[in-house]
C-alpha cells in the first residue's frame, strides 16, 4: 500500500495497523543441497540422494528450491532465478520444473529462452557471425516462474549440475 | 528483475566469447579440468514476486553451499640417473622430484628398496613422506600472464592449497616459482604471481597447478660379494595419504654400481740402472738389474694395506739399498725415496723382498699407483 509522509505520529500508527491488517503474500525459499552415493534409496534404487556438505569434482549435485506463500494472499509472478555456481556446469535436461515455467540464460541473466530456444553467437573464421542452439553446459541461469502462488501454498523446483 | 549474485568472472562479459570457452570446455575431458579442493561452491536462489495488486514484493534468497573435496591423484616421480660409488665410500645420493598433480594439497608417503646383485643388501634412507601444495586455474592462464589466478581455499593461512611464496608449482608442464600469493575471499579466488610469465601455451579453466619439490635419499655401497663391482637396484615409490592412495613408482630404477677396490701389478726391468724399464731384456751376469713394480688400484675407491711380496727366482742374489719406492708412476728410479731393509715395512729375507709400509703410503686412492724398485745381480 502506498505510504506517504505522515507528520502526525498517532496517524502513522494508525495506518500502520492498517497496514497490518491488510492481505499480503509472503514468500519464503529454501535450498536443499543433495548428493548422490552410493548405497540403495529407500525406495529400493542403486544410489541414493543425500544433503551434501562436500563434494568431489565430477559430483552430480542437485538443488532442490523449496517455495511456498506464508502470507494471506496470492503471490503473483514469482519468478525463482538461480545462477549455476561458478565452478559447476548444468546438467542437460535436469530443470525439475513440476509444471511451472522454465527458461535458461546463457549470458549472464541478459536474455532467457526455454532450452530449445536458446542461442549464442559464434564469430566464425570469416568474420561472419552464426546463431546456434545454446548447450546445456553453457547454461549461466536458470528461472521458474510461477503465475500464482497462492496463500498458504507451495512448491519446489529443482536443476542438477556437475561440479568441475 | 535482475540476478543478485556476482556475475561470475569466468564468464566473460562477452556472450560470443564466453560461448566459445564454453564450447572449448565441453570438448575437453572432465577429468583434465577441475576445482581445486576447499573451494566453497556456494548456490543462492532468488524469488521475485508481486502481491495480487501487481506491486513488487522484496525479494527473497536461499544460498547453500558445499566445499570441493581433494581428488587424490598419483605424484610423477623423476628417475636419477645411473651412479658409481665405492664400496665403503660415501653413500650414493639420488636427488628426486616429485610434483603434484591432484587438485589440492596433499601428504605422499616415500618408500624405497635397494635391490642388491653380486652385493650385500642395505636399507636406502629417504624422507618419511613429503607434503605438495595443489589447486586448479579458476581463469584461463595466457601466454605471457605474470599470474595466475585460483579459487579461494576459504582460509586465512599465508598459503593457498599449501603454495605458498618460493614454492616451485608446474602449470600445463613448465614450473614456476611463486613470488607472491594474494586472497580475495569476496571474490572467492586467489592470485598467485610468478617469477616468471607463462610461457608454452595457454592454459584451460580447471588445469591442475601442483607443486614441484625435491627430496634426497641416500643409499649405502653394500659389500662386493664376488668380482670387481656389484649394483643396487633403487626403486622409489610416492603413495598418496589420501584413499584410495594412488601411488607413483619411478619409471626407471635407478642403478648404482659399487665398486670393490681392485689393484693390478706390473713388473718391468732395467739393464741400465734404473734408466730404461722393459717388460724383457738380455743382460751378462754380474749385471744389476732394477725391477719396478707397479700396483695400480683401478677402483673409484681406496684400496688400503697394499703390500708387495717378490719371491727373488735362482741365479739373482738382492742388493742392499736399492730398495726405493714411489707414490706416481711417472716417477724415475734415481728420482724414487730410499728404503731401508728392516724399516718402513720394508723386509728382505733370503730371496724374499717384502714391502707392506701400510698408513697412508699402503693407501692408493681410486686410480692411483705405489711403485716399487730393487735391485738384484744376476749370479
Amino acid at each position: 500500500m502506498p505510504v506517504s509522509i505522515l507528520l502526525n505520529s498517532a496517524l502513522a500508527a494508525t495506518l500502520a495497523i492498517a497496514g497490518a491488517a491488510q492481505a499480503k503474500p509472503r514468500v519464503v525459499v529454501s535450498i536443499q543441497q543433495l548428493k548422490e552415493v552410493a548405497g540403495p534409496s529407500p525406495s529400493g534404487k542403486p544410489t541414493s540422494w543425500v544433503p551434501a556438505a562436500n563434494a568431489s569434482p565430477g559430483d552430480v549435485l542437485e538443488y532442490v528450491l523449496h517455495y511456498s506463500n506464508q502470507g494471506d494472499e496470492a503471490a503473483k509472478n514469482a519468478v525463482i532465478e538461480d545462477p549455476i555456481p561458478k565452478g559447476t556446469t548444468f546438467v542437460a535436461a535436469s530443470g525439475a520444473d513440476a509444471g511451472v515455467e522454465i527458461t535458461f540464460s546463457n549470458d549472464n541473466g541478459k536474455t532467457w529462452a526455454p532450452a530449445v530456444k536458446l542461442t549464442y553467437e559464434v564469430k566464425l573464421p570469416g568474420g561472419a557471425v552464426e546463431r546456434r542452439v545454446a548447450t546445456p553446459s553453457g547454461y549461466t541461469h536458470v528461472r521458474w516462474t510461477v503465475s500464482s502462488v497462492p496463500a498458504g501454498a507451495s512448491g519446489q523446483v529443482s536443476f542438477r549440475v556437475r561440479v568441475n | 528483475m535482475k540476478p543478485s549474485t556476482v556475475l561470475d568472472p569466468s564468464r566473460a562479459p562477452s556472450r560470443v566469447a564466453a560461448f566459445i570457452l564454453g564450447a572449448l570446455a565441453l570438448t575437453a575431458t572432465s577429468a583434465v579440468a577441475s576445482t581445486a579442493a576447499n573451494t566453497v561452491i556456494t548456490n543462492t536462489a532468488t524469488v521475485n514476486y508481486n502481491d495480487a495488486g501487481g506491486a513488487a514484493q522484496a525479494a527473497v534468497t536461499a544460498s547453500a553451499a558445499v566445499t570441493v573435496t581433494l581428488v587424490p591423484s598419483a605424484a610423477p616421480l623423476s628417475s636419477p640417473p645411473v651412479q658409481t660409488i665405492a664400496q665403503g665410500g660415501p653413500a650414493a645420493t639420488l636427488t628426486y622430484t616429485i610434483t603434484g598433480t591432484a587438485n589440492g594439497p596433499d601428504t605422499y608417503n616415500l618408500s624405497s628398496t635397494a635391490t642388491p646383485a653380486n652385493v650385500s643388501a642395505v636399507t636406502p634412507t629417504l624422507p618419511a613422506n613429503i607434503t605438495l601444495g595443489g589447486t586448479t586455474l579458476a581463469v584461463a592462464a595466457n601466454v605471457g600472464d605474470p599470474s595466475i589466478t585460483v579459487p579461494y581455499d576459504n582460509n586465512g593461512l599465508a598459503t593457498i592449497n599449501g603454495i605458498g611464496i618460493g614454492s616451485v608449482i608446474v602449470v600445463g608442464g613448465n614450473p614456476y616459482t611463486v613470488s607472491s600469493v594474494t586472497k580475495n575471499a569476496a571474490a572467492n579466488t586467489a592470485t598467485i604471481t610468478l617469477t616468471g610469465a607463462i610461457a608454452g601455451a595457454g592454459q584451460a579453466i580447471g588445469t591442475v597447478v601442483g607443486e614441484r619439490k625435491t627430496f634426497t635419499e641416500t643409499v649405502p655401497s653394500g659389500t662386493v660379494t664376488s668380482g670387481s663391482s656389484g649394483t643396487q637396484t633403487v626403486s622409489t615409490t610416492a603413495t598418496s595419504t589420501t584413499a584410495p592412495g594412488p601411488a607413483t613408482t619411478q619409471t626407471t630404477p635407478t642403478v648404482i654400481t659399487v665398486q670393490r677396490p681392485t689393484v693390478t701389478v706390473t713388473k718391468l726391468v732395467s739393464v741400465d740402472g734404473g734408466a730404461t724399464f722393459n717388460a724383457s731384456a738380455t743382460a751378462a751376469p754380474g749385471v744389476v738389474l732394477i725391477y719396478k713394480i707397479t700396483a695400480t688400484n683401478g677402483a673409484a675407491t681406496s684400496a688400503t694395506s697394499v703390500a708387495f711380496t717378490d719371491v727373488l727366482p735362482a741365479y739373482l742374489t738382492y742388493q742392499v739399498i736399492t730398495g726405493r719406492f714411489a707414490t706416481s708412476a711417472a716417477t724415475t728410479y734415481a728420482g724414487a725415496t730410499a728404503l731401508t731393509e728392516g724399516s718402513g715395512g720394508y723386509t728382505v729375507s733370503g730371496s724374499t723382498v717384502t714391502y707392506n709400509p701400510g698408513g697412508a703410503t699402503g693407501t692408493v686412492a681410486g686410480g692411483g699407483v705405489l711403485v716399487l724398485f730393487f735391485g738384484a745381480k744376476i749370479n
